[in-house]
């Protein structure tokens, strides 16, 4: 049976990077559907020419392949959205969600909104800080290659950031005033914490995936 | 996909169907069993296989293994719980949809 050696992998690999099929994760099943495809006609044609069949290959299906790399990318981005809010409506986050509300009402009640609605300014800014750092420490320290799930990541980040910035500038006049109710403070921020747990516990479920079933890229 | 307007919408249901009888599978091995069943008729491309196997794992009926085989690393998908209910409704919804075809275009078979 014709396999085919390390160093043809590794070309198959090096030619998708180059067509812009940047993550390594949308690479490696495109490697091996190619590598599989070649092995197959290499076996038929009864030929050791392993450029000339890829050559051939490529001119045939490139752009089948180049579509499904950005169908893919379209469908991560749907994922890590369904994903994020099956995570909100589990009972766990419901009740987290109840007790933020609860403890920052506490807060307001105690030590009056103004403090806290200082750091509520804030919040967007800092929101997107954990995500970079575990980023950050994903590609630079663990030295791993670029996955789609988590580089999309940063799309739904971006998202969040929109909404809880708006919401801030919203929020800011009716929060200076000294009629402003609690409930309704204790309700906005708790939405905003909320909204950056589960963003930090998706990505922390996203990178253990990749860790686990990626672990020899 | 040869035929691909005819097959498009039967694509989700050939792979759940696949994947019911095997217990697991990778693309590549996808397309050359439905090119072998159908006798070269149905040609699945790339730009349809991977986005559609990725749509099913994204809703929960297909899980992913990935391990290393012959220097690389290979995506196997198979079913879940829910998929292999979902494939049960799908050939039901198929067998349907045959049937009322056959009705509409030779009723003497129907």
């Amino acid at each position: 049976m014709k396999r085919l050696s390390k160093e043809q992998i590794q070309f198959i690999d090096n030619y998708l990077e180059h067509s812009d099929v940047f993550y390594a994760d949308i690479r490696m099943e495109m490697i091996d559907h190619v590598g599989a495809a070649i092995e197959s006609e290499m076996r038929e044609q009864n030929t050791e020419d392993f450029y000339t069949v890829f050559k051939d290959y490529m001119v045939a299906n490139k752009s089948s392949l180049l579509e499904s790399n950005k169908r893919f990318l379209k469908n991560v981005d749907k994922g890590l959205f369904k994903r994020l809010f099956k995570l909100m409506i589990k009972p766990k986050a419901i009740l987290l969600f109840v007790a933020l509300v609860v403890f920052t009402f506490v807060i307001i009640s105690k030590k009056g909104h103004e403090n806290l609605v200082e750091l509520f300014y804030w919040f967007p800014f800092a929101s997107i800080v954990p995500f970079l750092i575990l980023y950050t420490i994903t590609l630079r320290i663990f030295k791993i290659s670029r996955f789609s799930g988590i580089e999309r990541m940063a799309f739904v980040y971006m998202v969040f950031f929109q909404i809880l910035n708006l919401s801030r500038i919203l929020f800011r006049g009716y929060f200076s005033t000294e009629t402003a109710n609690s409930v309704v403070i204790s309700v906005v921020i708790s939405i905003m914490v909320f909204i950056s747990m589960l963003l930090l516990q998706l990505t922390y479920q996203i990178l253990n995936e990749y860790r686990i079933n990626y672990k020899s890229i | 996909m040869s035929n691909s307007k005819l097959y498009k919408g039967s694509l989700n249901t050939i792979i759940l169907k696949l994947l019911n009888e095997q217990d697991k599978m990778y693309g590549y091995e996808i397309t050359q069993k439905v090119k072998a069943l159908t006798k070269g008729e149905l040609n699945i491309t790339e730009g349809a296989l991977y986005p559609a196997l990725h749509k099913l794992e994204a809703e929960g009926l297909l899980d992913v293994e990935v391990a290393k085989v012959d220097n690389r690393l290979r995506k196997y998908y198979k079913l879940t719980e829910t998929g292999t209910k979902e494939t049960a409704n799908k050939l039901n919804e198929l067998a349907e949809y045959i049937k009322t075809m056959q009705a509409l275009v030779s009723p003497k078979l129907a």
